[in-house]
């Protein structure tokens, strides 16, 4: 065992080796350090919004919400309600963003008109991953446990114990919050149960 | 005070209006064109003297308006004192920038915040649309989806504790019904309004129902 050990401490004396270990240390912190700089960047409003279909449709009307402006200064950007935060999660969510590239090359919602077609089943997509994680994005500021319902309006303390009660999640009640509500008329009688929809 | 202030320049505008009509007046009476010259010079004094007192005291316009109009076809060499139209100081009267200078701002009027949910606010005259007792900041009332459907459609009014729209809101303008709102009820808020602690601008005499039975 002690041979097997010295041995090993041989092998890494020699030159090579040495070099080969610390360029790949080095190195790794280079690109795994570019590789989340990177991911971060299009983390960004800044980065969401250089493209005019999110600028000119959900930009504009996200910015006459309580999450764009309010009495408290918090602000909520794209990625705090669009990109989950865990990295799994997130690097999950950035793969399957290589699809809206794919839609951005073939310009499928790249004029006012196209972007209000799409619009119920753009919406119906985020309603659908927010229920799938329970309103995940939504929780990492608004959680159930913090709330005090005493604090609440007439209105909604009752219906959120309601909603809790009944295990429903915050998208189930909250869509059209941060962008505007699309024509549901069109969706299934069992897509209106399954969005909770009047 | 704004209200009088208003008020007396109403008066003010009616008798130099007036005035104008008199002088439009005098030069179709008028016959020569040397006595219509004069005519209308001494008219227009006279408009100026009338506006004067108009100005004065708003009540006595309409008379002054009157016996001007008897005077003035033979009224010569009445001289009048006061000053020409374009000299008057209109005291008393404000522009909407209320004596602030072109290079400076006045203070801002408060902002009035809309009170938090509350409960029916009663109906102070009769056919008066339910007033708003809730914040509906973000409610979007949109040709795709009217927000407050989601708590007053009949579907969800139970459900939501709301008041449920009404059925004459479904019915279109030749009276007949239909399963979704009529298009000139569908937007809410042309009738249904939030409501803010504020003094009314302009007061009035409106009663409530129960005042239909006395």
């Amino acid at each position: 065992m002690k041979k097997l050990f010295n041995g090993f401490i041989a092998f890494l004396k020699r030159r090579a080796v040495m070099t080969v270990l610390v360029m790949g240390f080095i190195g790794g912190i280079i690109f795994w350090g570019g590789f989340n700089t990177a991911l971060e960047v299009t983390n960004t409003e800044q980065f969401c919004i250089s493209c005019h279909e999110m600028e000119d449709n959900v930009y504009q009307e996200y910015r006459s919400t309580i999450h764009y402006a309010n009495r408290t200064g918090v602000r909520a950007t794209c990625p705090d309600c669009h990109v989950p935060k865990e990295w799994t999660h997130k690097i999950y969510r950035k793969i399957q963003a290589s699809n809206e590239i794919y839609h951005k090359i073939l310009g499928t919602i790249n004029t006012a008109e196209k972007f209000e077609k799409e619009r119920l089943h753009l919406a119906t997509n985020e309603w659908r991953r927010m229920k799938k994680t329970d309103s995940r994005e939504c929780r990492n500021c608004h959680s159930f446990e913090s709330m005090d319902y005493t604090m609440q309006s007439r209105r909604a303390s009752p219906q959120h114990m309601e909603g809790f009660a009944e295990g429903k999640t915050c998208i189930d009640c909250h869509k059209g919050i941060a962008h505007q509500m699309p024509d549901t008329s069109s969706l299934t009688v069992k897509e209106h149960k399954e969005f909770n929809l009047d | 005070m704004k209200l009088t202030l208003k008020k007396s320049l109403l008066l003010n505008m009616s008798s130099v209006i007036l005035g104008l009509g008199l002088s439009v007046a005098a030069l179709n009476v008028s016959a020569a064109p040397e006595e219509e010259a004069k005519a209308v010079t001494e008219m227009s004094e006279k408009i100026n003297e009338v506006v004067a007192e108009g100005m004065n005291k708003p009540e006595a316009t309409s008379e002054a308006v009157t016996e001007g109009k008897t005077e003035a076809p033979k009224a010569s060499g009445v001289t009048s004192a006061t000053p020409p139209l374009h000299d008057f100081k209109f005291s008393g009267v404000h522009s909407l920038r209320d004596g602030v200078a072109l290079d400076g701002g006045n203070a801002a009027a408060d902002i009035k915040l809309l009170p938090a949910d509350s409960l029916p606010i009663a109906r102070n005259y009769f056919q008066q649309p339910p007033m708003i007792p809730h914040r509906v900041r973000e409610y979007k009332i949109t040709v795709r989806n009217n927000k407050c459907m989601s708590c007053h459609s009949w579907n969800n009014y139970k459900k939501a504790r709301a008041t449920k729209v009404s059925q004459t809101h479904f019915a279109d303008r030749d009276g007949n019904a239909q399963s979704t709102l009529a298009a000139r009820r569908y937007f809410c808020n042309q009738c249904h309004v939030p409501q803010v602690d504020a003094k009314p601008l302009v007061g009035n005499d409106f009663k409530p129902v129960s005042e239909l039975d006395k």
